[in-house]
């Protein structure tokens, strides 16, 4: 059992805290991925956890070891950095041999495990080659398998796959899923890439400014969000966000008015009063062009047509930026039109307060 | 079209080579002529100096070696430009790679403190450096100019290899550290490596500003028998005014070990050895 527990972890720079105070319980086994908008500390707690940073108040515990003020070595994880940081000057055989004969183990032994790696990761034709005569994708393996070798509890990356092209990283994303299917360690990942969090993880971190926003399941984030900036970070494109205001109450149902127009929401947790403005969140999926439900009128921009969805680009009234996902092909007669109606079903609008926190 | 292109693209390389080959004559000449000097018959030397020698005459360079006693001074100058060389280099990694990878308390001033010698000019301290070595002993030893060679060597020797070592990639490092390297070992299986082209320069600079030191001995060594060569072809020279010819010899001997050190270490001037580090 190798669970990964952060208890109120705090790093500062100088008098700067970016970290402020994180509580975490990463399961075994969990792939789990920390994402947040660049500079939110997400690089700061992988390597706090890995021990190349320390920090300023609290607990890391690894399986049953507090780990806190324990050298990288001795807290049984591994970690794959964004720039792969391969030692130029070795081969690709000595790069991943590297921890282990520093941790003499026998050279049977190691000889046993690179031969594993290699064949793992398709590094058998590479293994006497320098890191700089490989390719981007087959660095990114060598550094994947430096730090399989080792066979350490817990596996941390770095933004492995940012400096791939678009195919590679799929490719690249597929195998990494794979290794955790075949290792069933426990991984920390750090991305800012949607599509790589919702695609390998169990349980997605999000962050902004060195605080948790919310932590959960890809689906459990994308389907019901905390607060606004979740429900804004988590999804591709992202949700619109519409301004209103509380025309009503009574019992469940909020009446809001936005754009113009009233919609019945039902709130059955919290009952803001008349008059608050509030935010309604709608995913661009959610919309359609005429159909039933609640009614916004736009103004249509730039359609992207990308054959089995299209993306079209809209302007509110208000100049508020709303993106509609249309299955199929999207009609000449709503793209050219200067004014159109997009529809959604009240039920699945989201609805925030003025600070951005969920109301339900 | 095509043809003028591609003329005017032979006009620029054969431009290009006109130049290198004019700088290269311009620099060994020099050379060439000392060595002719050196091996040709003396009663040549004065008649057609610019001719080509019209036979190989090694006696002034045996003469040299023998008479002027640049045998000795040959062993003496390695005698005392190995270990200064060795001491600066090692020093100078070491310190130059903790003051970059480690940010202790006093870095800056440390690192400013060892840069601050860069201004000072060995004439400002050699008298009261003479004494010092004279209290502590070793004045007229070798280590008189070791010593005091090393500690002048250290302020470039530092700056070089800390900026160098500032430079690499500190994900290295760190990668060293999670494979469970000592502090020590990132040093001299990862970081040091990657030095190579650093250290080499360093070696090479160190060992022709050691090699042609000439103040420093002539100060502190005033036993003939511990002379090194520039401090021998200034007694010889003095010596034999008149030949030219058995100067020269001097001379080329005095030049050959620093240009086997280039020779050996100019190799190692390769670019882009942290290739593949990282991306
Ligand atoms: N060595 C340092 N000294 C001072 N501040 C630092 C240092 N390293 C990071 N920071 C600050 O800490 C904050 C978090 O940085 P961090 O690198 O963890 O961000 P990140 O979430 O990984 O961003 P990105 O997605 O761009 O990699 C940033 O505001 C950054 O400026
Ligand atoms: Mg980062």
């Amino acid at each position: 059992m190798v669970e990964v527990i952060l208890k109120n972890v705090k790093k500062s720079y100088g008098p700067v805290e970016v970290i402020h105070g994180i509580d975490l319980h990463i399961k075994d086994q969990e792939f789990c991925v920390f994402v947040g908008p660049s500079g939110c500390g997400k690089s700061t707690l992988l390597r706090m956890i890995a021990g190349l940073e320390d920090i300023n108040d609290g607990e890391i515990w690894i399986g049953d070891k507090d780990v806190t003020d324990l050298e990288p070595v001795d807290r049984g994880i591994s970690m794959v950095f964004q720039t792969y940081a391969l030692y130029p000057h070795m081969t690709v055989r000595e790069n991943i041999s590297y921890g282990l004969k520093v941790s003499k183990t026998p050279q049977a032994e190691i000889d046993r495990r690179v031969a594993d790696a290699a064949s793992n990761l398709q590094l058998n034709d590479y293994l006497d080659r320098k890191p700089g005569q490989l390719s981007g994708g087959q660095r990114q393996r060598v550094a994947i398998g430096r730090s399989i070798v080792r066979k350490p509890d817990v596996f941390l990356f770095d933004e492995p796959l940012s400096n791939l092209d678009a195919e590679l990283r799929v490719h690249m994303r597929i195998e990494i899923a794979r290794l955790h299917n075949r290792l069933d360690s426990t991984m920390i990942y750090v991305t800012h890439d949607q599509v790589e969090a919702m695609t390998l993880a169990d349980k997605i971190v999000v962050l902004q400014a060195g605080q948790i926003e919310q932590v959960g399941s890809p689906l459990h984030l994308y389907d019901d969000p905390d607060n606004q900036f979740v429900a804004g970070f988590i999804g591709s494109p992202r949700m619109n966000f519409l301004t209103g205001k509380v025309t009503g109450v009574d019992g469940n149902i909020t009446n809001v008015s936005v754009d113009g127009s009233d919609v019945a929401l039902t709130l059955s947790e919290n009952s803001p009063s008349v008059g608050d403005p509030v935010t309604v969140g709608i995913r661009p999926e959610h919309l359609s062009v005429g159909g039933a439900g609640a009614q916004i009128t736009v103004r249509p921009d730039v359609t992207e047509q990308m054959g089995g969805v299209g993306y079209m680009h809209t302007y509110t009234k208000d100049d508020i930026h709303v993106v509609a996902e249309i299955k199929g092909r999207i009609a000449e007669s709503a793209t050219e039109a200067e004014q159109v109606a997009l529809s959604f079903d009240p039920s699945q609008a989201f609805v925030f307060d003025a600070s951005g926190a969920r109301l339900r | 079209m095509a043809r003028t292109a591609s003329s005017r693209r032979l006009f620029n390389s054969t431009g290009k080579y006109f130049i290198l080959i004019l700088m290269a004559v311009i620099a060994l000449y020099p050379i060439l002529q000392m060595w002719m000097t050196a091996l040709r018959p003396s009663n040549e030397v004065l008649r057609s100096p610019f001719a080509l020698p019209s036979e190989l005459d090694w006696s002034n360079l045996t003469k040299a070696w023998t008479q002027g006693r640049f045998g000795t001074y040959l062993v003496n100058s390695v005698i005392i430009t190995i270990p200064t060389v060795i001491g600066v280099v090692v020093l100078s990694c070491l310190a130059g790679y903790g003051i970059s990878r480690f940010k202790f308390w006093g870095r800056g001033i440390m690192f400013l403190t060892i840069l601050l010698g860069l201004t000072v000019p060995f004439q400002s301290v050699m008298i009261p450096l003479y004494y010092q070595l004279l209290n502590m002993g070793l004045l007229g030893t070798y280590w008189s100019v070791i010593l005091p060679g090393i500690a002048f060597g250290l302020p470039f020797g530092v700056f070089l290899m800390q900026s160098f070592f500032e430079d690499l990639p500190h994900e290295l490092a760190e990668a060293g550290r999670i494979d469970g390297s000592s502090e020590l070992r990132i040093f001299w299986d990862i970081m040091l490596p990657l030095a190579k082209p650093a250290v080499s320069t360093l070696i090479v600079f160190q060992f022709m500003k050691t090699w042609n030191e000439f103040l420093m001995p002539l100060l502190y060594l005033q036993d003939e028998d511990m002379r090194p060569i520039p401090l021998g072809l200034m007694f010889f020279q003095g010596a034999y005014t008149r030949d030219i010819g058995l100067i020269a010899a001097g001379v080329a001997i005095s030049t050959i070990p620093v240009i086997i050190v280039y020779l050996i270490f100019q190799r190692q001037f390769v670019k882009g050895l942290t290739a593949g580090a990282v991306k």
